[in-house]
């Protein structure tokens, strides 16, 4: 799936996404504060959100004069129409000051549920209110010297997903978590980085060299004799790579089995 | 006696010799050759008998010790593969010649 761009979209679309975001924000927050419907949330890290916009998710992005400010994601629960405001071909003539949407947009989502996701935002990595938020790095994917905060929230039981990209600067209780520094990882040794890369091992019994002539009259029943004697370890080879180990064949469970020597 | 001595005195013509530019055609010509192993019979090839694979992670191949056993991803029953830089070729159970390793072949396509 490919990230569609941002569409400006005209006041009146505007008009109607903020109330029909407003609607669904505030329905989800009587049921959360009747404690009706589990919420449960967190930042997600740059690489979560680097994974997550090559999901099959729609986003909807907002554009400011100074770059991009907001965009939200969502699964196929979100009101699709909603994005389809958004996403759908418009002319750019009537230009919607984003900040204000975005603004107008965040301040609704933050309402009831929202404050308390702010405090728990602020208080770090602990849990807060109920809410699972944790404090996590700033996404380099999108602009991260805007100064995001990327929202992965599940609400209900049935899993409506609400991806969000705040600026930082659009509640300023978010700003100064936001603002403490987040330190550079460090850089990892390769053999470190490497660690969960899969190789695949192949024991050999052994080679034989053969004319052509041999191979094309080989048929079923002839034995080729090999290399390897039957009291030596078999090798093992990183398979396409270089030799690992000796072993020694045998069974275990059924199953082919190599002892390592 | 040298060759150039021996040109001299039998009054032959030297020239040095200069190639003729190639045009290869537009249009492939007819093919010279089918694909007759009749052709490369003595070539010498060099088949490979693997009795089976495992996946491990990096950090797990790094964590292998001596003495520990990795299951395959073979039953005791299943045929050995005979590879040809790297095609399997064949099939075959894995049998004792004398004292050496070797295989009988029990899946072959003819050539």
């Amino acid at each position: 799936m490919s990230i569609r761009p941002y569409k400006l979209i005209n006041r009146s679309e505007s008009e109607a996404l903020t109330a029909r975001l407003s609607g669904a924000a505030r329905r989800w927050s009587d049921e959360y504060a009747a404690g009706d419907l589990p919420v449960s949330c967190r930042l997600l890290s740059s690489e979560e959100i680097a994974d997550r916009m090559t999901q099959p998710e729609e986003w909807l992005t907002g554009t400011s004069t100074s770059g991009p400010s907001l965009a939200i994601g969502s699964s196929a629960d979100w009101p699709r129409r909603l994005l389809g405001l958004l996403l759908a071909k418009h002319p750019a003539a009537d230009r919607v000051d984003a900040g204000t949407l975005a603004r107008e947009l965040c301040g609704l989502a933050l309402q009831d549920f929202g404050r308390r996701i702010v405090e728990s935002v602020s208080a770090g990595p602990r849990a807060a209110s109920g809410l699972g938020w944790s404090l996590g790095q700033q996404p380099t994917g999108i602009r991260a010297e805007c100064g995001f905060v990327v929202a992965w929230c599940q609400i209900g039981a049935d899993a409506n997903l609400l991806v969000v990209l705040w600026p930082a600067t659009v509640h300023p209780s978010v700003s100064p978590a936001l603002n403490r520094r987040v330190t550079a990882p460090a850089v990892e040794p390769l053999s470190r980085a490497l660690q969960d890369e899969v190789v695949v091992l192949c024991a050999l019994a052994g080679v034989a060299e053969l004319a052509v002539d041999e191979l094309t009259t080989l048929s079923v029943g002839d034995v080729i004799r090999l290399d390897r004697k039957i009291s030596e370890p078999l090798d093992v080879h990183v398979e396409g790579g270089s030799r690992v180990c000796a072993a020694r064949l045998g069974s275990h469970h059924g199953r082919k089995a190599l002892q390592l020597t | 006696m040298s060759a150039s001595v021996s040109a001299r005195e039998e009054h032959q013509e030297i020239h040095m010799l200069k190639l003729s530019e190639l045009q290869p055609a537009e249009a492939a010509g007819k093919r010279l050759l089918g694909e007759n192993l009749e052709l490369i019979r003595n070539l010498k090839v060099r088949l490979a008998v693997s009795v089976g694979r495992c996946e491990l992670t990096v950090k797990e191949l790094f964590e292998l010790r001596e003495s520990m056993v990795l299951t395959l991803d073979k039953d005791t029953r299943e045929p050995v593969e005979i590879s040809l830089d790297g095609k399997v070729v064949a099939r075959g159970s894995l049998v004792a010649v004398d004292d050496s390793f070797g295989v009988r072949i029990t899946e072959i396509v003819p050539a």
